[in-house]
């Protein structure tokens, strides 16, 4: 039943892609089947969502780490973003600094900080937005799990950490732009950024990037690595007494989970134009949580679409009733989590048995 | 000295206190390579605790503590520990319930244990074969494809056994399997142990009198963190000391 689950997603993200790939890049505009820019920057928004639900369900649903910060990385990965794109603005800002970003001339820098070098380079760019959530994750995963941090006491110091990376970065002498963040994107790898084009292979580039990271984790939950991810998260201290060195395999998920984190950031903040310290915001972490806990915990595909709903539903609310979208938001989590504890995958899981048992009568596995 | 080089399992003047209060009180205890040993003694007379100092997860206030003669089990840690041949049974239950019977057996069985191994390990057929025999041993061969959540209290403890042997330890820490048994399971597992001495050490916690009885082997009191009586089970619950103990002043 997992299986058509997987089926229908897999397809489903093909075919979006395949069809803006068609429309979008290979016909010209004339043809008129294209997706306009509003809802290019929308799905691929959407895909980035379901790539970060998807790196915290590896971790929480598969592992039971359950990480409240989990924005933090994928912030992370969009200043990293942000940082090369600011740097791709060279002379035509404001203040035309063939070398300072804007933001850094309005503070009268006459230098750029040693940590903006580099930048310039895409390699280096794409090198660090998975180095720098992949780093902050392992050293922050070695301290906690060697120290066998756990369970709530694990979850509300990630919340710590995001809050305290949102502190920071709000901070005008850090060099990250302050609370305006970094934004007036130009171009990137020398396409102009608000292009449609550009949006659609930004667009593209994210559902492939879902694809490849829904297949591969999906891949590696059925090996044994996955198998004793299950095992900690059911039982650590048997796992711990087999022989299994649970910390090495938590610190190997968190790294994991957290640089694909970093990845969805990265492909964020082209298409929507603008990173800000907004987005450590502890609230941003939480609902991922909720995205993970309505699609199903422990079902990747779950995951990722349950990312989709919640946000198709905030894209709807936040404009309709926009006072009432956080009341919406939690009674969402209260309400998924009362009734349908295994998320929008169990229910369907449920009447699809439900459905094969009644017909036929037959006597399926009671596991999914 | 020789003593401490023969057995298998070697304590001697073991302490561990909790905020003051003596878990164990200078407990000296040494187990022969083979050897089936019960170990009885009323609620809080530091049974687990001396489990815990052996597995590695409680270190001890002062006290020697010797594998074969030649590991300290005080400098190494609980995954050390395991991987030297030590395993442990819980007094709950404690299998993967997400997982298959099938699945369970593989995860304990012997072989590499790192991260980066586990995404390509593959049991080879022998070693399936292996793992099935030790699953009709413990009697769940018709279960293996089945989820460990739905097998039955009993079959659980079998189950932890199973996964116990194919971790090929040469040390077995048991603490009460024959809780929340039936009579007959009791019996089956008393049998199953007996026959796993002699290729293993086994050492078993237990409350129940009858099941120690069936247990036929050496026996060890425990009271207030020390030993205060072994040998036979008829010899000790001759005691006058452990009837005291046991039936209160």
């Amino acid at each position: 039943m997992d299986q058509i689950f997987r089926k229908f997603t897999l397809s489903f993200v093909t075919v979006v892609v395949l069809y803006v790939f068609i429309n979008n890049i290979l016909l010209p505009e004339s043809f008129g089947f294209g997706l306009d820019s509003y809802y290019l920057t929308l799905i691929g928004k959407y895909l980035c969502f379901a790539i970060l639900a998807l790196a915290l369900d590896a971790a929480w649903g598969y592992c039971g780490i359950l990480s409240l910060g989990h924005g933090a990385f994928f912030a992370l990965g969009g200043y990293a973003m942000g940082m090369y794109l600011m740097r791709q603005i060279g002379d035509r800002g404001v203040y035309g600094d063939p070398l300072l970003p804007d933001f850094m001339v309005f503070l009268n820098w006459t230098e750029l900080p040693w940590f903006w070098t580099g930048f310039d380079q895409p390699w280096f760019a794409a090198l660090m937005i998975i180095l720098v959530p992949g780093l902050l994750a392992f050293f922050f995963g070695w301290f906690a799990f060697r120290s066998r941090v756990s369970g709530v006491y694990f979850s509300i110091i990630t919340q710590a950490l995001t809050y305290a990376l949102m502190l920071a970065f709000f901070r005008n002498e850090m060099g990250f732009g302050g609370n305006n963040g970094l934004t007036d994107f130009k171009d990137v790898l020398g396409y102009p950024i608000s292009s449609e084009r550009t949006r659609a292979s930004f667009m593209i580039v994210s559902g492939l990037t879902l694809i490849l990271f829904l297949i591969s984790t999906s891949w590696a939950m059925t090996t044994k690595f996955g198998r004793v991810l299950l095992a900690i998260r059911d039982s650590e201290d048997r796992t711990r007494f087999l022989g299994y060195r649970v910390e090495s395999y938590k610190l190997s998920i968190f790294v994991l989970s957290a640089t694909m984190a970093g990845i969805a950031g990265a492909l964020y903040v082209p298409q929507i134009g603008i990173i800000n310290p907004g987005e450590f915001s502890p609230l941003n972490s939480i609902e991922i949580v909720v995205w993970v806990a309505v699609g199903g915990r422990g079902s990747l595909y779950g995951a990722a679409l349950g990312a989709v709903v919640v946000n198709l539903a905030k894209t709807y609310f936040t404009g309709a009733y926009p006072d009432a979208w956080l009341y919406f938001l939690g009674s969402l989590f209260v309400l998924s989590t009362i009734f349908m504890p295994r998320g929008i995958v169990g229910v369907f899981q449920d009447s699809l048995h439900w459905l094969v048992t009644e017909k036929s009568r037959y006597r399926g596995t009671s596991s999914p | 000295m020789t003593l401490e080089n023969q057995s298998a399992l070697y304590l001697e003047s073991i302490s561990v206190s909790f905020d003051g209060f003596k878990a164990l009180n200078s407990l000296s205890i040494a187990m022969d390579s083979g050897e089936l040993r019960a170990i009885i003694g009323p609620n809080g007379a530091g049974k687990s605790t001396m489990m815990d100092v052996v597995t590695g997860k409680t270190r001890p206030s002062s006290g020697v503590a010797l594998l074969s003669g030649i590991h300290d089990l005080l400098k190494l840690d609980e995954v050390k520990i395991a991987n030297l041949g030590v395993g442990r049974k819980f007094q709950k239950p404690s299998v993967i319930e997400s997982l298959t019977v099938r699945e369970n057996l593989e995860l304990a069985f012997v072989g590499n244990r790192s991260p980066l191994s586990s995404l390509l390990a593959k049991l080879s057929s022998e070693n399936q074969d292996e793992l099935e025999n030790t699953c009709t041993r413990v009697g769940l061969s018709e279960s293996i494809e089945e989820s460990a959540g739905d097998l039955s209290h009993g079959q659980k403890q079998w189950l932890e056994i199973g996964m116990l042997l194919l971790q090929k330890p040469t040390l077995l820490l048991v603490d009460e399997p024959a809780a929340g048994m039936t009579d007959t399971e009791t019996m089956k597992t008393a049998d199953l142990l007996k026959s796993l001495a002699g290729s293993h050490t086994v050492v078993v916690v237990e409350h129940d009198m009858d099941f120690v009885e069936a247990l036929e082997c050496r026996v060890s009191v425990l009271h207030e963190g020390t030993v205060i009586a072994e040998g036979s089970h008829a010899h000790v619950s001759g005691d006058s000391q452990v009837i005291e103990v046991y039936l209160g002043r």
